[in-house]
This record gives structure tokens, sequence and C-alpha cells, in this order.
């Protein structure tokens, strides 16, 4: 049954939808770069928009005229500069982790500016009123004039990039900025792309506003779930990621007209509210390939090359490791409420060494540890409540998100397509995941509804639980030990550095993949379990999916091949969060992230060569007369293999 | 035969036959090469016969056994190793190391085993094996040196380490010359005929034709995806067909 009306409605939300699918888009086809902060950098725009026109009482046009002609642009071409230009080398990896670092830059200066308050005023660009159409029919003006939007960049975009030459130059610059730079313009054409990206990113977050409540993370969330809009145009046609959106739009609406058996009302809702994360999930699912630009290694630009040898233990890391192990007892003295927050730590760190696990040992990106943290927390929540000794519990829930991560892993390597489906392909896969988990399982009253998250008696202390905590981040970091030591942290490396080369020496490639993706959606589930256990609440935005983009970021930020790196690292995100204002940490850690393409490996890489440079004498020259004989024969060896 | 051998090896990419039933003997103990302007489906079938592209039709078969439908990982651990036309090293890792992994990898291993950190009973020979191998190419002295940070010639060693270590019956190299001068590919070329006069079969895919005259013990010239002529790789490079495509001589 078609309801007339209800898609008149769809069509509202399918315009919202295509809006930000044509703007990502269009993006992406004007600078390279698959702008996952499109949505970020949209809220901002409307926010200052807001502050325009109700704070400093800006008429609307003249606040938008600001906001679109100045604003927007300039955070394009700022973007460029800072950020995109001396990444222009990068590969996929280093991009994506640059648009997270804007993503979160952008979130935190949200939090920093307004305190992330929710607004329902904010003021609209479009004029209210409707169309009457045949039936009763209305159609918003609203809608109109978004639909004309959309159309006219769609098509304007479309002559402008393939039959004008300054479109070839565009496309020029896209394909390889370096080897365009002697052709044409490359670095203005490429501003040009990025002040016009953020000038749509505005636009988008002007319209939504008035539709949507103003809030950070649901708007961003938003814009992040439409991303399954452009996969479905497979990253290029404008034409079928607008009708895509509109028909996804329309069939959300149009859902809320089936009445099924009781039971199955509440999967229908959760359908229908969620339709475009459901069409994202199986989209990646689905199609085999992307047009992704994807070139380089899946951790390119995250690592420093020759940083690590798995089998060699690094000397100076056990220095951080025990100035580590000494700090992490010191909350134990801690006054109550600082002991409480401090809580936060160890369940925090155990999350983020899963991250070092995917991303830093096997070079796979993961976004999706929120999803895993969250499900290890309700399982375990579910097993205690169920009978089980919480004890049990509190492994037995971690140990069931196994096969979902296995279930991830699987996915991004079969078909025999691997070697196509990595970096941003696996990104958004593994977000995919944790955003169909957020929706379908964390908001869901029949999985949330009533839960009871306790510790037993012995573990009402503070005291007692941090150590269990302690406990539990030693065994995750034993567990890590061993994923990065011996044979199969070789094997791991190996798959990291180049997957071709691993598969002609023998590793399981596959396999490899899976079992690090389950092993990692292990670890988080601990993180999450400690979490909820911590709070004594199982909280959803505790693992909502944006917030595993923060900790991505975050670990890449302190280096996402240490794991010393990460547990500083979330210690270092709680007490920013506790002793500032919200919005620093994102700040913080979104500064570090834009600037990893500048210093490759994050703090870690930074301090292991400090550390270096310490054990290294000062003044003493390094140089021939100081090598052994032993070192004197590699010399000779590499002198003779540069030379011929 | 020992050694090599694949029969009937198509490979079609929508209407283009890129590798178009070919037949090929890489006999044990002799380097075979395949010559051919770009685009005569070389490094297509290299990949065929890897595994590392699927294929549509034909066998390849090692010793007497059919690894036709194996996965890649399944062939090298059944004997056939390779290295690639671009440079494809663990650069975080040392030569030593880089060596390691192909030693280590000849047999899988339960992933809980090293989860668990058990002892990994062919550590010893395993470490032999790489020593073995480092002393043979003269890699010892830079076994400590990341792989990363070598010159390029030094680079195509150690993936030819990497690719001897799991002790293969059959090595296959993809332009193996390209990149490095005169002085390297010499050198190249003589630790090539050690090995095939050890018994290795050595399938060589190369534009160099002095370096496939020099080690050479057969040549296959493929043009168009088929083997169109095949004799002593002299006869091959001389053959007006090979001169024609090569230096457009008729």
């Amino acid at each position: 049954m078609f309801y007339a009306g209800l898609a008149l409605n769809g069509l509202a939300i399918g315009c919202v939808a295509a809006l930000a699918a044509v703007g990502l888009l269009a993006t992406y086809r004007v600078t390279g770069v698959f702008n996952i902060a499109f949505g970020a950098i949209a809220v901002f725009c409307a926010y200052v928009m807001w502050q325009c026109v109700r704070v400093w009482g800006m008429p609307v046009g003249v606040a938008a005229v600001l906001v679109l002609g100045i604003v927007a642009p300039g955070i394009g071409l700022a973007l460029e500069r800072l950020v995109y230009r001396p990444l222009r080398r990068a590969g996929a990896s280093g991009l994506l982790v640059a648009t997270l670092g804007v993503l979160v830059l952008q979130l935190g200066l949200v939090f920093l500016l307004w305190g992330g308050r929710s607004s329902v005023d904010a003021p609209s660009l479009l004029p209210a009123g409707d169309v009457r159409l045949p039936g009763a029919l209305r159609l918003p003006f609203a809608t109109i004039v978004e639909l004309c939007v959309v159309a006219l960049v769609a098509a304007v975009l479309t002559v402008v990039l393939k039959a004008t030459r300054a479109g070839l130059m565009v496309r020029a610059v896209v394909d390889d900025r370096d080897l365009a730079a002697a052709l044409v313009p490359a670095d203005r054409l490429a501003a040009a792309g990025w002040a016009f990206g953020s000038f749509l990113a505005g636009l988008a977050g002007v319209l939504w506003a008035p539709v949507y409540h103003l809030d950070p993370y649901s708007l961003t969330l938003t814009v992040l779930e439409t991303m399954g809009v452009a996969v479905l145009a497979r990253l290029t046609s404008l034409p079928v990621a607008v009708g895509a959106a509109l028909a996804i739009g329309v069939g959300q609406t149009e859902l809320t007209a089936v009445h099924p058996a009781p039971r199955w009302q509440g999967l229908v809702d959760a359908f229908h509210t969620n339709l475009f994360v459901l069409v994202l999930f199986a989209a990646l699912m689905v199609l085999p390939r992307l047009g992704i630009r994807d070139a380089g290694a899946i951790g390119g630009g995250l690592h420093r090359a020759g940083a690590r040898r798995p089998s060699s233990p690094d000397p100076v890391s056990r220095l951080p490791l025990g100035a580590l192990s000494l700090a992490s007892v010191l909350p134990l003295f801690f006054d109550p409420a600082d002991l409480r927050a401090a809580l936060a730590v160890p369940a925090l760190a155990v999350v983020f060494v899963s991250l070092v696990v995917a991303t830093g040992y096997a070079g796979q990106i993961s976004l999706g540890q929120a999803g895993y943290a969250g499900l290890g927390a309700l399982f375990m929540a579910k097993l205690a409540d169920g009978g089980v000794p919480w004890l049990a519990a509190l492994f037995l829930g971690p140990l069931l998100v196994v096969p979902v991560g296995w279930f991830t892993g699987a996915v991004s390597v079969d078909k025999g397509v691997a070697i196509h489906r990595r970096g941003l392909y696996l990104a958004l896969t593994t977000f995919a995941t944790a955003a169909v988990v957020a929706r379908f399982v964390f908001a869901q009253p029949v999985f949330v509804g009533g839960l009871t998250v306790f510790r037993p008696p012995g573990f009402t202390d503070d005291h007692w639980f941090y150590g269990l905590e302690l406990a539990c981040l030693v065994l995750a970091l034993l567990l890590v030990r061993a994923l990065h030591t011996g044979p199969l942290g070789r094997a791991l490396a190996a798959l990291r550095d180049s997957e071709a080369a691993a598969v002609s020496a023998g590793v399981d490639v596959r396999r490899m993949k899976v079992f690090v993706f389950a092993c990692a959606a292990g670890l988080a589930g601990l993180g999450g379990a400690l979490t909820a256990s911590a709070a004594q609440a199982f909280n959803p935005t505790d693992f909502d999916p944006v917030q595993g983009l923060v900790w991505f970021a975050a670990v890449a930020v302190w280096g996402v091949d240490s794991a010393v790196g990460a547990v500083v690292g979330a210690a270092a995100l709680v007490a920013v969060d506790a002793g500032t204002v919200v919005g620093v940490s994102g700040l913080l850690i979104g500064v570090g992230a834009v600037l990893l393409g500048r210093f490759p490996g994050g703090i870690g890489a930074a301090v292991r060569r400090a550390g270096h440079w310490l054990a290294t004498p000062a003044g003493r020259p390094v140089g021939k007369r100081r090598l052994s004989p032993a070192g004197r024969a590699v010399a000779t060896r590499l002198r003779a293999g540069r030379t011929g | 035969m020992t050694g090599l051998v694949i029969r009937g090896l198509r490979r079609r990419f929508g209407g283009l036959a890129a590798v178009d039933g070919v037949d090929l003997d890489v006999p044990a103990g002799a380097v075979t090469a395949l010559i051919g302007p770009n685009g005569a489906g070389k490094t297509t079938l290299f990949h065929c016969v890897t595994g590392m592209d699927a294929t549509d039709g034909g066998t390849v078969v090692l010793g007497d056994r059919d690894l036709s439908g194996l996965p890649p990982h399944l062939r090298a651990r059944a004997g056939i190793a390779w290295t690639y036309q671009r440079i494809e090293l663990f650069a975080g890792m040392t030569v030593a190391e880089n060596v390691r992994v192909g030693a280590e990898n000849r047999r899988g291993r339960p992933l809980v085993a090293g989860l668990l950190g058990l002892p990994d009973p062919r550590r010893a020979a395993v470490r032999a094996a790489t020593g073995a191998v480092l002393d043979r190419l003269g890699l010892s002295a830079l076994a400590d040196v990341p792989a990363g940070t070598l010159p390029t010639g030094t680079m195509r060693l150690v993936e030819l380490g990497r690719a001897l270590a799991a002790a293969p019956a059959a090595l296959l190299l993809d332009e193996p010359a390209s990149g490095l001068d005169d002085h390297q590919i010499a050198r190249l070329a003589g630790v090539l005929r050690t090995l095939a006069d050890d018994g290795l079969a050595i399938l060589l895919v190369e534009h160099d034709l002095r370096f496939v005259t020099a080690v050479a013990d057969t040549a296959h010239l493929m043009v168009s995806g088929r083997v169109l002529l095949s004799g002593r790789p002299e006869e091959v490079v001389a053959a007006p067909l090979a001169r024609e495509l090569y230096v457009g001589e008729a």
C-alpha cells in the first residue's frame, strides 16, 4: 500500500539526505577526500548561524551571507591549507584520520563554544507554508527549495566536471596533485574545491537545523548515516545518490503505515526510523567494490616505517612502562570522588588497546570499537542478570562479542576482494556495524529496558573494583604482547606492511584479519563491560558510534602501534574531561589528529625518538669512527649496495 | 616431469583474453624465461599461477600435486614462491625478520597457540633456515638492518631471501631485474644460476633480454595471451617476431 501523503513527508527527509550525499560526493569529486567531517562542519555552521540570529540579533539574510559566504568557505580554505595540503602524498588512511581529526576538532569547538546544548529555535532560511496538491496533499515550500538546491548542485557539478576546462583541471588535481601542479594551479584549485565542499556542508547545516534539533552528536550522526546513499552511488554518481536518498526517505515514511502483529511492531518501528543506517550497512555488505582512491598501505600515515620490530622489544619502551605501572596504582590513594572518576581509565584503556591490536599491529582500520564495547557491556549485564556469577559474566560477555568481530572481519575480506576492500571501505563497514548496533540494539527498549548493571559484594568498594580493572588491563596487555611478538606478531606486522608480500610468504591473510578483528572486538567488549560496571549503569551514550570515532582519533594521536601510548592516552582523555570543560579533550585530540600527517606515528613515536636521542650521549658524533667491527661491515655493505 | 606444469591456463577480462590457453613447463633445475611486449599477458599469467588472480580454466601442477583452485597462501605453502614486479617488503621489519616470515609460515600454526604464547616447535628449524638463506645471499651482515632503509638492489635480494626461506620447489620472479644496475643484475644472475643448479624450478617474467639470455635455459615468447615461440633464449630473442616486437625490426 502506497500513501501519497506519507511519500511527500518522506520526500522532505529524502531531500535532507540527498543534500548530505550530494555534498559528500561533490567534496569527494572536487577534493579526492571522502570528508567524514562533513556533518561536523555542517553542525558548526548551523551553530554559528544560530549565534548570529538568536544571540546577536542579526537578520537571517545577513547571517546566511556571513555563514555561507565567509565562515563555511573559510573553514574549507583553512582545512586545505593547514591540514590537507601537507597530506597530499598521504595514503587513504592518513587522509581518513585527518578527516576524523577535523570532525573531532569541530565537535570539540561546538561543545566548547555552545556547551553542546540542543536548540529547537534554529533560524530558518526557507519560507514557511506549503503548496496545495490534488487530493488535499500539501508539499512544504522548504522541500521544494531543498529539491531545487539538490538538483541544481548535482546538475551544475556534473556539467562543470564533465564539460568544462575548469572541471578537467579539477579532475587532474584530484587524480594526481603533484603531476597536475606542473600544468595547472593545483593548490588554488584544491583550495577552491575545499571552499566549495565546506560551503555545501554549511548550506546543509543551515537548512537542516530548523528541521531537526540543533544538536552536535545527533546531527553529525545523521549525516554519517547518509553515507549509505553515497556508497549506493559508488561515490561517483550524483543522480543515483539523489534518487537513492529520495527513495529511502519515502520508504522510511511509508514504513510508518506498516502495522504487523504487535510482537513485530517494535522491529518495524526500528526499521522505519533507521532505514539509512540499514542501507549503509547493506550497501557495504552487498556491493563488491567502491570507486575509492585507496592508495598506500592501510596504515599509511599512521605508522612510522621501521618504527617497530616485533621480536625485538625496545628497551626504551620499558621506561614508560615502568612509570606507567607506578602511576596506575596512584588512584588508589585518591579521594573517593577522584577515584570514582579514575575508574573510567583502565576500562577506556582496554578499549584503546583493542584499537592498537586491530589498527596498529595488523593495519586494519576499525571505527566500530564503540559498538563492540557496548555489546560487551550489554552481554555482561544480561548474563549477570540471568544468574551467571558476576565475575564469570565479566569475561563471558566480551567473549560473546568475539563472533561479531569475527563477522566484521570476514565481511571485509570475503569474496576474494581483500585487496580492494581496504582503508575507507573497512572504516565505513566497521562504523556501519557500530551504527547498526547502536540503533537496533542499544536504542531498543526490548534489549536495554530495565537493564541493571551492578557490582557484586566485594567490588562495590571502588578500591577493589579499581584493582580488578587493573588486573583486566594487565591481562589485556599480556594478550596484546602475544599479538606483537613471535611468529604471530611477525605475521600480523607482515599483514600490515604488505598484504601481497604476506600472502606470498604463506600467511593466511583472511584468517589473520578475521582473527585480529575477533580479538579486538573481545578486548573492546571487556573494556565496555568494565565501563558499565564502573558506572553501575548501561548508558547508550557511552557507546555512541561518534564516540568511537573520537576514540580512534585519540589512539592515532598517541601512536596507533603503541599499547603504552593507548593506556596513557586513555588516562589523559579521562583526566582532561574531568579537569576541564566539555570540548577541550575533543579540541586537543582533533588538533593532534590533523597534525598526524606532519608527525607520523603520533606521540608514541615522538617519545620513542626522544628516548633514543637521550640514550645517545650529547655531543657524541655518531659516525664511522664509533662503529664496531660488525658495524663497519654493515656500513661497507650498505655503501656497496648503494654504489653498485 | 618434476617442476611446475601449466596446462590450458585461461583468463579473460570481459571480451579480452589476457591469457588464452597457455601451456608451459617450468622444469626443476632450470631457469625458464617468459618474455613478451607490454600487454602480452605475462604478469596476468604469473598471477594466475600464484593464485593472486582467478583463472577461467586450466591447471597448475607442482610435482605431482594439482594446485588449481587453491588460494595463494596455500600455493605458497605447497612449494611455489614468488616475488612481485614492484618491491614488496615488510618495511617495518629487519632483513632477518623479513626472511624469517617466509620460513615460519611454510606450515600453518593454530592462532590460539600464538595467542597463548606457547613455544613454537619449529623455532630452531626456522632460525637455521633463516641463517642459511641470509648466508647464501650475502645478507648476514645486514640481518638487523630495517628492510625499508635498504637500497633497491638489496631490497630485491631480501625479497628473494623471503621467498627462498620457504624452501620452495618452484620460484617465480616477476621482472626481478627492474631497477637494478648492471652489477646488481650480474649478481642476481649468478644467484639464480646457483639456485637452478641446486634443483629449483625457476620461472622469470622479464623484459631485460640480456639478462634473459645470460641466465635462462629456455625462453618462451608470449603475445596477446598466447605462447607463440619457445626455445633457447638466444634463438627466441633473435627470432624475427621477437625483434619486431621489441625493437621494431622485421
